[in-house]
C-alpha cells in the first residue's frame, strides 16, 4: 500500500500518524490485504450479504422518552463542563 | 482445599451448610489476589469494600435461616469492558483510564440481582483487540501456569484470575475467541453463547455483529449456572433474543446416540501435531461414552479469518469513532477542536487499536466497499450455510481451540498476521453466530489443551450435555 493512501485513510479516521507508523502500516497492510483478498476466489454473484447473523428483522419499539442514565453521572464523565454543558474549543477558528 | 479454589456449586453447598461464611470466601479470594496479582496482573480495579459489604448481607441472610440462590454470595471477576456502576471501566485503554461507569450493564444487573459478588475488574487487551493479553495500557497479564507465556486474550485477566483461583468465576467477552482461546491456554472452561443470548447493553463495543458476553469458570456446570442467570431478551439491546435457556439440567445426561461431527478442515495444516493428538483422544472419549463420531467437511470455514479481518475492523473503526475527547474519557490539550481530536486519538489509543481503525477505514472507504465489505458479508452467509448443512446431520461439532498451546510472551507482538492466525479455529464460531464451549481435555509439555465444542444457534442444551460428558470423561 502507498504512503499517500495511508495518509488519506488517516485523515478520514481522524488519526495522527507518525512517519514510522505510516511506513509500518503500509507494509503490514499489504500483507493483511493480500490475505483477505483470497475471498476473490469465490463466486458470490448470487449470494445475499449477511449483516445480522441470527437474521432478526424489524425490531421496533415505541418511541418514548425514558430516563435510563442519571444525567449527573453522565455529565460527571465529561472532560470539561460549563453551566452543566459539555465545553469544547470553538469549531470555527477566527482568523487573526 | 482453600475456599478460593472452590467452584460455584461447592461454594454454594458450603455456604448453605455453614461450613464457612461468605466473608471467609471473599477474604480467601482477596488473599489470593494479594499473594499472586503483583506478578500476574489480572486485575485493574478491586472492589474490596463493596464485596465485603455484600458478603456480610449474605451471611446475615444465612444466619437468619433464609434460603439463598445458587449465585448468592459467589465471588465473580468482571472484564473491564463491562460496565459496573460507580466503578472504573477502562477497557484496558488509556482513553478510558479514568472513566467511571454511570450505569450497570444488563448482564451485571442480572448477576447482582442473583446475588453474585463482584470482586474486581480484570485486565484485558485494549478494547478487546488482541489474542495474547499483551496490548493493555495497564500492562501484560502472565499465564499463571507458566509465567514466561501469554494467558491468551483478549479476556486475559478474567481467565488468569480463574486459573490462579483469585476468584471463583469470571465474565469475559468473545468477539473472535476472546473467552475460548485464553480458556484453552489456561486450562479452564470458556463459554460463548449464541449471538443474541446475552444483552450487549453496557458492554463496550468492539465488533457489534460478533460480540457476546461469555464466562470463564472451573466447571461446565458453573458456566451453565451463570448463563441461565445472565441471558434473555433486553429491551435495551435490539439484537437480544427471547428464547428460553435450559442447560444445567442437561449436564450429566447420557450422550449415547448423539452425533458428533469432526470437520476435517480443523485438523489440517497449521495444527500442532501434539495438540491435534490430544483432541483426537477427547473424541475417542466421547465415542466411548456412547456418541457417534461422524467425519464432516466445512469447506467454507477456511475463509472465516479472511471474512473476520474485513468485517471486524470495519465495525471497530465505526465503534471507535465515539472516542473523540468530547463527552467522556481522556481529552488531550490542544489549540483547536480538530487538533484536540487528533491528539486525543493519538495519545489515547495503542498500536493494535490504531491499526484496526485504519484497516476498517480502508475496507469501508469509497471504491473498496463492494470489493471487501460486501464480499465478506456474502462469504459470511456461505460459511453460515456450511454449518446449517452440517447441523442437519450432527448434534454438535468438536475441534481444537487453538493451533498451539500458550505461546511465549512477546513472541507474536511485532507480527500482527501471525497473531491473527492464533484465532483461526475460534473466529469461525462468531462469524456464524454459534454457541461454543471450551473444555480442558489434555496437555502438551505441561501446558493445557482445550477442546472446542460447537452447536447450532440456540442449541446450548446439546452443547452442555456433550460438554458435561467430555468433562467427566477427562476427569476420570
Amino acid at each position: 500500500m502507498q504512503k499517500e493512501q495511508i495518509e488519506h485513510l488517516a485523515k478520514l479516521a481522524k488519526m495522527d500518524l507518525s512517519e514510522a507508523e505510516k511506513e509500518k502500516y503500509a507494509e503490514q497492510f499489504g500483507e493483511i490485504i493480500s490475505f483477505v483478498e483470497q475471498l476473490g476466489e469465490l463466486d458470490t454473484r448470487d449470494v445475499l450479504p449477511l449483516s445480522q447473523v441470527v437474521e432478526q428483522k424489524n425490531i421496533v419499539r415505541p418511541d418514548e422518552e425514558k430516563l435510563i442514565f442519571s444525567v449527573d453521572a453522565v455529565l460527571a464523565e465529561a472532560p470539561e463542563l460549563e453551566k452543566n454543558q459539555i465545553k469544547v474549543k470553538a469549531v470555527f477558528a477566527h482568523k487573526k | 482445599m482453600k475456599l478460593n479454589e472452590l467452584n460455584i456449586g461447592s461454594c454454594h453447598e458450603g455456604l448453605v451448610a455453614k461450613k464457612f461464611t461468605c466473608v471467609d470466601l471473599v477474604k480467601a479470594c482477596f488473599d489470593a489476589i494479594r499473594e499472586k496479582d503483583e506478578e500476574l496482573n489480572s486485575f485493574i480495579s478491586l472492589m474490596e469494600d463493596q464485596a465485603y459489604e455484600s458478603a456480610e448481607k449474605v451471611d446475615k441472610k444465612i444466619s437468619e435461616g433464609k434460603k439463598i440462590g445458587v449465585l448468592e454470595g459467589i465471588p465473580i471477576a468482571v472484564k473491564d469492558n463491562i460496565l459496573v456502576r460507580g466503578v472504573k471501566a477502562t477497557a484496558g485503554s488509556k482513553v478510558l483510564s479514568s472513566y467511571v461507569a454511570p450505569y450497570d450493564a444488563t448482564v451485571i444487573e442480572k448477576l447482582k440481582k442473583a446475588g453474585a459478588i463482584i470482586i474486581g475488574k480484570t485486565n484485558m487487551d485494549e478494547f478487546a483487540m488482541g489474542s495474547s493479553g499483551e496490548t493493555s495500557f495497564f500492562g501484560i497479564t502472565k499465564n499463571p501456569l507458566d509465567l514466561t507465556r501469554v494467558t491468551g486474550g483478549s479476556s486475559s485477566g478474567s481467565t488468569a484470575s480463574v486459573c490462579a483461583n483469585e476468584t471463583i468465576c469470571a465474565l469475559g467477552t468473545d468477539t473472535g475467541g476472546s473467552v475460548r482461546q485464553p480458556a484453552s491456554f489456561c486450562g479452564v472452561v470458556g463459554f460463548k453463547p449464541t449471538y443474541g443470548r446475552n444483552s450487549r447493553h453496557g458492554v463496550i463495543a468492539m465488533g457489534s455483529s460478533f460480540d457476546q458476553v461469555g464466562t470463564i469458570t472451573k466447571t461446565v456446570r458453573d458456566a451453565g449456572v451463570l448463563f441461565e442467570a445472565m441471558s434473555g431478551k433486553d429491551p435495551l439491546d435490539s439484537t437480544s433474543v427471547d428464547k428460553k435457556v435450559q442447560v444445567v439440567e442437561e449436564i450429566g445426561k447420557d450422550i449415547t446416540g448423539m452425533k458428533i461431527g469432526v470437520p476435517k478442515e480443523y485438523f489440517g495444516e497449521g495444527l500442532d501435531e501434539k495438540v491435534g493428538a490430544e483432541i483426537r483422544k477427547a473424541i475417542a472419549k466421547l465415542e466411548k461414552a456412547g456418541a457417534e463420531i461422524i467425519d464432516i467437511s466445512l469447506p467454507m470455514i477456511k475463509y472465516a479469518l479472511n471474512v473476520y479481518y474485513i468485517l471486524m475492523p470495519a465495525e471497530v473503526s465505526s465503534n471507535m469513532a465515539r472516542f473523540d475527547g468530547v463527552r467522556f474519557g481522556y481529552r488531550a490539550e490542544a489549540g483547536n477542536l480538530q487538533e484536540m481530536y487528533l491528539a486525543t486519538r493519538r495519545d489515547g489509543f495503542g498500536d493494535e487499536v490504531r491499526r484496526r481503525i485504519m484497516l476498517g477505514t480502508f475496507v469501508l472507504s469509497s471504491g473498496y466497499y463492494d470489493a471487501y465489505y460486501k464480499k465478506a458479508q456474502q462469504v459470511r452467509r456461505l460459511i453460515k450455510e456450511d454449518f446449517d448443512r452440517a447441523f442437519e446431520t450432527v448434534d454438535c461439532i468438536i475441534s481444537p481451540t487453538t493451533p498451539t498451546t500458550a505461546f511465549k510472551l512477546g513472541e507474536k507482538m511485532n507480527d500482527p498476521m501471525s497473531m491473527y492466525l492464533a484465532d483461526i479455529y475460534t473466529v469461525v464460531v462468531n462469524v456464524a453466530g454459534l454457541p461454543a464451549i471450551v473444555v480442558p481435555c489434555g496437555s502438551v509439555k505441561k501446558l493445557p489443551v482445550g477442546a472446542q465444542l460447537i452447536a447450532n444457534q440456540f442449541e446450548e442444551g446439546k452443547l452442555f450435555r456433550v460438554a458435561g460428558a467430555l468433562e467427566s470423561a477427562c476427569i476420570k
